[in-house]
């Protein structure tokens, strides 16, 4: 999941905003607790804070114009960009959703099937063909 | 973004050399390719220690050095282990070895099996399947190449994609067989030694503490036992792997090219040492959120941890050196082994398809060198634009999981209906696919891979039922 975002200059103390891509949305979902945050190349660092679902929250400071972030919780997780001593720009939220417990049960069930057939096959086979 | 430690001109240095060392020996083993088999097939010769390291090196790619490292940061601990599951595919290809070779004793690629099998049409589903696959897949070994010796050397990625396509279609040409196999066997115990040095030095930098307790803060979801994306990719892997195993000429290849009772030995051994390599590659990512690096691009997180430890432990010109080392004998032992296993494809049944008859022994060796230069230069054409052809890479899951019965079916089972074996690949790379855009990329090899067996059991059942 990849999300564009331009921190502005913040000369005279402007706020640095996030600016969505095609969808222009402030709301985005994933899927794999992966999220992949890009923003216009800035000079030196820019700060960005995370607000998870429980409310905690943590600032960092990054070098560059993107950052990918992975092993999120479930839930909606907002992030701010501003440059070091700027305001904080308008949030971006992210909606992590993983699939549901049920949904992955079943597949896992079908998979295990699947690769315990493909085992025995060839094994059951190998024993037949070669015991004669 | 990887930080360059070593300078261009040192890069070149060592790149220059093992490219080097690469050709010559590729001349030298390729003296001994006086025919055609001994060219596309090392004379059918190879040993236990050459087989087993070729089929290893072959399968570490450059993907097992990034992908892994990128299944641990965004996928955690079981994330590395589903990566490890695709030496299953090695495993399982050993007692199908045996069957192989006494089925077609004097079979030269898996074109042989399939054409022998399913008929002409059953060949043309299974090249188009393998051509979309391997090209892709010695593109993206291009493309990730050219990247990462820019990354780790700030050569340019024009100069560097180049230079290492220019020097495995040269050895290959040369050499063939014999030249692939020597050069994996001794890019294999570079690899090994790399990779596992790389883990010690890394392993030795890092506060495991604070790692976990890093990993528990921010990015927790990493060490849940219950991650839905890293449970199902486990099978996604091992079957995608099973497929990739059975159905691609670089294995069979190799099958039949080992002695007498060598190839099911050589793959399980090759299976058993390989197994631990991406979880050695891996778990290091895991440590990118305690030293404090900020991940741009998921598939490099691996060398941009590595090369950060082993420059804080004063190593900066040698870490990097050895992470080069590392990278490139990984990428060229499968772009070699590609070259070598898709020309074999090309010469012996395309030009069977083509007109009819073998290609005349005369002119073998100037036809193997027009199509091995020929892929290379269709690489090297689709890896300039640089596109994003791991996408195609990853969507060709459904298409390589939808061959895992036909493969078994047509080794071990005594009556297979030819017209329900090819609609059922077709059922089952239709579904796949979707299932890869619609729902997710770790269900598509699943979807497919059930698809084909509910399609070959019903198959069997309806054979048994007008049997009675």
């Amino acid at each position: 999941m990849v999300f564009n975002a331009l921190a502005v200059d913040a000369r005279g103390g402007e706020v640095v905003d996030f600016i969505q891509g095609e969808s222009g949305s402030r709301k985005q979902d994933t899927s794999d607790g992966v999220v992949d945050l890009q923003w216009s190349k800035s000079e030196g660092k820019v700060e960005l804070r995370h607000v998870r679902p429980g409310g905690t929250e943590a600032i960092r400071k990054i070098e560059g114009g993107r950052t990918v972030l992975s092993g999120l919780e479930e839930g909606n997780h907002q992030f701010f960009l501003r440059q070091p001593g700027g305001e904080w720009g308008r949030p971006l939220v992210v909606e992590n959703r993983y699939m549901e417990r049920d949904e992955v049960v079943f597949l896992l069930v079908i998979g295990g099937l699947i690769v315990l057939a493909v085992v025995v096959a060839v094994i059951l086979g190998s024993l037949r063909k070669e015991g004669g | 973004m990887v930080v360059a430690s070593l300078s261009p001109a040192v890069s070149w240095l060592v790149i220059g050399v093992l490219g080097l060392i690469w050709v010559g020996l590729g001349v030298y083993w390729g003296r001994k390719a006086k025919d055609s088999e001994g060219f596309m097939l090392a004379g059918r010769n190879i040993g236990l220690a050459l087989g087993s390291a070729t089929v290893m090196a072959t399968w570490v790619t450059s993907n097992t050095v990034m992908l892994a490292p990128k299944f641990a940061y965004t996928m955690g601990i079981w994330g590395v282990l589903a990566y490890a599951t695709a030496s299953f595919g090695l495993f399982l290809f050993a007692p199908m070895a045996i069957r192989i070779r006494k089925m077609l004793p004097e079979g030269v690629t898996a074109g042989d099996f399939f054409r022998q099998k399913y008929g002409p049409a059953g060949w043309w589903m299974f090249i188009t399947i393998t051509l979309i696959y391997s090209m892709a897949w010695l593109v993206t070994m291009a493309i990730a190449g050219g990247e990462l010796l820019n990354a780790l050397t700030g050569i340019s990625y024009h100069w560097g994609m180049s230079f290492i396509l220019l020097v495995c279609v040269l050895y290959t040409l040369f050499g063939g067989l014999y030249a692939v196999v020597g050069t994996d066997f001794v890019q294999s115990l570079i690899i090994l030694a790399g990779v596992v040095l790389i883990g010690v030095l890394v392993l030795g930098q890092i506060d495991l503490g604070e790692t976990h307790s890093q990993l528990a803060r921010e990015q927790p979801m990493l060490l849940e036992g219950f991650m839905p994306v890293a449970l199902l990719s486990f099978f996604n892997i091992m079957l995608f792997g099973f497929g990739e195993v059975f159905h691609n000429n670089v294995w069979w290849s190799r099958t039949f090219a080992m002695r007498d009772g060598v190839a099911p030995k050589a793959f399980f051994l090759s299976g058993f040492f390989w197994f631990p390599i991406p979880v050695a590659a891996g778990f290091i990512a895991l440590s990118a959120g305690s030293l404090g690096l900020n991940v741009t691009e998921a598939n490099q997180v691996g060398p941009l941890v590595a090369e950060h430890v082993l420059a804080e432990a004063g190593l900066g010109m040698a870490g990097g050196l050895l992470i080069l080392v590392v990278l490139f004998c990984s990428i060229a032992s499968s772009i070699d082994s590609l070259l070598a296993a898709t020309s074999d494809l090309v010469l012996k049944d395309g030009w069977k398809v083509i007109t009819g008859g073998s290609l005349p022994e005369a002119s073998f060796r100037k036809w193997a060198a027009i199509v091995i230069v020929g892929l290379g230069v269709v690489a090297w054409s689709l890896a300039l634009p640089r596109w994003p052809l791991e996408e195609v890479l990853y969507a060709s899951g459904p298409l390589v999981s939808a061959m895992i019965w036909p493969v078994i079916a047509g080794v071990y089972w005594k009556k297979v209906n030819v017209k329900v074996v090819l609609v059922g690949i077709l059922l089952a790379v239709g579904c796949g696919l979707y299932a890869y855009y619609a729902i997710a990329w770790y269900v598509a090899c699943l979807v497919s891979a059930g698809v084909s067996l509910i399609v070959m059991l019903g198959d069997q059942l309806f054979n048994k039922i007008q049997a009675k």
